[in-house]
């Protein structure tokens, strides 16, 4: 299973910030559209992503910095390359 | 440690190809089987008997080509049907300079061999028009099999269906099925539909000077043959195995990794 | 965020429909683009944008609107931009690339036009998209006949200007065309209440040249055979100008060049050593159309340049910022539109030379010419095209396709074959 982490906000803002925070840490990570299944009754709009083996040192980023973020949801195999589905 | 056997399997729209070389590239098996509604099951189930029939060991190479390529979990290469049949036919017909005509299931390929390597493709898109869907649908409409329309077609007249659309050209069967055209005529017609679209479709192409070479599920066909060797103005030649060219150009592959 | 949606409702979307779109986007960014190892850091922008399209940028245009500005929808890249800006409009670009929106677009034309034309009325009509609700006034074109009708469709929902670009290139098209671009500069100031002077015009000119400029810089960094971007980022990046404020574009594109300028120096790659480039060319791929750059470089190649509206022929050429009167500028701007080589004119040897220029500029190991079903035009270019390159002894590779999935496999085979005959 490949597994994928999604930092979820209430607003970009708040995402960028820590983006910038996990970015300095030097933990991996990408802005991304957050999944329709996971963003449940936020709109539209952007999370981080972030592998399994950063996501512990993501949390303890998220904690010394007591970065304001949603909820982080785990996701199995989101990422498809030839799964040819656009929109 | 060479490798005791190269494996290719082409999976097709409609029937699953196998063919097994050894390491002289000799062929030891050949197994045609639909493909179902499962390729991955279809695959598996080939694999087992392989295990079985061929006494294979670890020693193999598999290459999966065809449109099911990717659902052949055991693959140790995908390579599409376009390189595999070029490579199988330049094989199977001991040439290095060819014109390669496959017509599949749902997909008709005009491809051009130069020094035994693909120069030039053209391939259907979408319009199943000059496919074997094309002439599965029309078989349906006159009630028989599609190697019942294509023998029956021999004995049948010159009469045109000038849709190239399998939709509409279903309407034009329909029509001269309503207006009492004999059947033959009518399987005539549709063979005779599939060449002119498959020359369509090479229009654009410069071919090699020589004869046109027919692999694929319809090379049992020899009215398939005279059609396209009209439509074409060449000779078209083709063979039993031709059939199993994909797989046989897999299995080069294969033997190859 | 939760603002958006108020925002949206004041913009009269329907958004039911509308977030049957935004359920459908992530997957396809995801798959498109989060699957990629090693992108560039500075894509976080455009990741941003993309992630936030309906949100961010929309929500700037309303703010710019409340202080009496307005905006100007467009759909091609004969639309001078410089004279919008200099009048203290703003340009968004208008197209349709999601084939969510063609079923909309079909209710009202017929079903044999291009894509493009029936998701752009579709994504009007279906109210499901807030550019094409912010904008003011909408800037069409005469660059076919499918548009040309569906325009006036269109205008009987928003408010419509047409422009008549030219046929032919010969030198009185240009002077028909720097009339074109005057009586537009009068429309665009009375639509705005600005006028458009020398001195504004010469620094919108600026303007564009400098995101041109930039956007130039980030595709000679794919000419490098160390590639230190994909494909499919740089059409991002390349779809996303036609909405964003011009100078924060210049400014985002020119801190991706420096980050590319340096993976280069650094021998950083997106691909291994030998990798076959593709240049495409045909029909523009409007966002969020990114299907053939998914496919091409999921089969074992790379697009390293686009030679379509929405890739070089957006940036090459400068605008010449010399001219001291409104008429010298105009004229100025006349020639460098007119040397886009769209499939619109006759003849059209431009574009072929392009395209074999680019294929050596670029290093492409091959050509993929693909046009949208039904986009006549194009689609009888890929003959001659076709011809030149085989004399040039470049390969090249004829498709067509739309937006549906379901040609995908299709593609797939061709692509693959065309990538496995490239490696001979």
């Amino acid at each position: 299973m490949n597994t994928r982490y999604y930092i979820l906000f209430e607003n970009y803002e708040q995402g960028l910030m820590l983006h910038d925070l996990l970015d300095g840490a030097g933990v991996m990570n990408r802005i991304a559209p957050a999944p329709a299944a996971a963003r449940g009754t936020l709109c539209c709009g952007m999370s981080l992503l972030v592998a399994p083996d950063m996501i512990e040192r993501a949390k303890e980023v998220i904690q010394s910095e007591h970065a304001v973020y949603h909820s982080i949801v785990s996701m199995e195999n989101p990422l498809q390359p030839r799964r040819d589905q656009y929109c | 440690m060479s490798v005791e056997y190269g494996v290719g399997i082409d999976i097709g729209s409609t029937c699953a190809k196998t063919v097994v070389l050894d390491g002289n590239g000799d062929p030891v098996w050949q197994d045609l089987r639909p493909t179902g509604w499962s390729s991955v099951e279809t695959a598996q189930a080939i694999r087992l008997e392989l295990r079985e029939k061929v006494k294979i060991g670890e020693n193999v190479h598999f290459v999966a080509t065809g449109y099911g390529r990717v659902s052949v979990p055991f693959a140790d290469k995908t390579v599409t049907e376009i390189s595999c049949h070029a490579r199988g036919a330049a094989a199977l017909f001991k040439t290095d300079h060819l014109n390669v005509i496959d017509i599949g299931g749902q997909d008709t390929k005009v491809i051009i061999i130069v020094n035994g390597a693909v120069s030039d493709f053209a391939m259907n898109d979408k319009c199943s028009a000059g496919t074997g869907r094309f002439l599965e649908v029309m078989a349906n409409t006159l009630s028989v099999t599609p190697a019942g329309l294509c023998t029956m077609a021999e004995q049948g007249a010159e009469t045109r269906i000038s849709s190239l659309c399998t939709v509409f050209a279903e309407s034009e069967v329909i029509n001269l099925i309503g207006r009492g055209t004999p059947r033959e005529n009518i399987a005539w017609a549709v063979v005779d539909s599939i060449a002119q679209k498959v020359k369509t479709q090479a229009g654009k192409m410069t071919l090699e000077a020589g004869p046109l070479y027919l692999t694929g599920g319809l090379c049992d066909f020899p009215f398939v043959c005279e059609r396209l060797g009209k439509a074409f103005n060449r000779e078209v030649r083709t063979a039993p195995e031709a059939r199993f060219a994909g797989a046989f150009g897999a299995a080069l592959y294969a033997l190859a990794l | 965020m939760a603002d958006y949606v108020k925002m949206w409702e004041n913009l009269g979307m329907d958004l039911e429909s509308h977030d049957m779109l935004c359920q459908v986007l992530p997957v396809a960014v995801g798959d498109v683009f989060m699957t990629q190892e090693n992108r560039p850091k500075a894509m976080d922008f455009w990741d941003l944008v993309i992630s936030e399209v309906h949100g961010i940028r929309p929500a700037e245009l309303i703010e710019e609107q409340k202080k009496g500005r307005k905006v100007f929808g467009t759909f091609c890249v004969f639309v001078p931009d410089e004279v919008i800006i200099a009048a203290n409009g703003i340009v968004t670009g208008l197209c349709g690339g999601s084939q969510f929106w063609v079923p909309g677009g079909e209710a009202v034309l017929p079903k044999n036009t291009c894509p493009l034309i029936k998701a752009s009325v579709g994504a009007r009509l279906g109210r499901t998209c807030p550019f094409f609700r912010i904008a003011d006034v909408y800037v069409g074109e005469t660059t076919c006949d499918g548009k040309k009708k569906a325009y006036e469709i269109l205008g009987q929902d928003v408010p419509m200007y047409i422009m008549d670009v030219p046929q032919m290139k010969r030198p009185k098209d240009i002077v028909k065309w720097k009339e074109e671009i005057a009586d537009f500069a009068q429309k665009v100031e009375e639509i705005t209440g600005n006028k458009v002077s020398v001195e504004k015009l010469k620094e919108a000119i600026r303007i564009v040249n400098e995101k041109r400029k930039a956007m130039k810089r980030v595709y000679e960094a794919r000419k490098s055979e160390c590639l230190p971007i994909s494909g499919r980022d740089a059409l991002l990046m390349t779809q996303i100008s036609f909405f964003d404020d011009p100078e924060r574009c210049a400014q985002m594109c020119n801190r991706l060049a420096d980050e590319l300028e340096q993976r280069i120096k650094d021998g950083v790659s997106v691909v291994p050593a030998g990798t076959k480039r593709i240049l495409l060319t045909g029909t523009p791929l409007a966002v969020p159309n990114w299907k053939l750059h998914n496919i091409i470089e999921t089969s074992g190649a790379a697009v390293v340049c686009e030679e379509m509206c929405t890739g070089t022929r957006y940036f090459e050429n400068l605008v010449d910022e010399s001219g001291e009167t409104l008429d010298d500028l105009y004229m100025a701007l006349s020639e460098r539109y007119m040397k886009n080589n769209c499939a619109c004119f006759t003849p059209n040897p431009g574009r072929i030379e392009d395209i074999i220029r680019l294929a050596k500029e670029y290093k492409a190991d091959g050509v993929i010419d693909c046009s949208l079903k039904f986009c006549g035009l194009y689609d009888i270019e890929k003959k001659s095209v076709a011809e030149a390159l085989k004399k040039e002894g470049i390969p090249v590779l004829s498709l067509e396709t739309d937006y549906e999935d379901s040609d995908a496999g299709q593609l797939r085979t061709r692509i693959e074959a065309f990538v496995e005959m490239l490696n001979g």
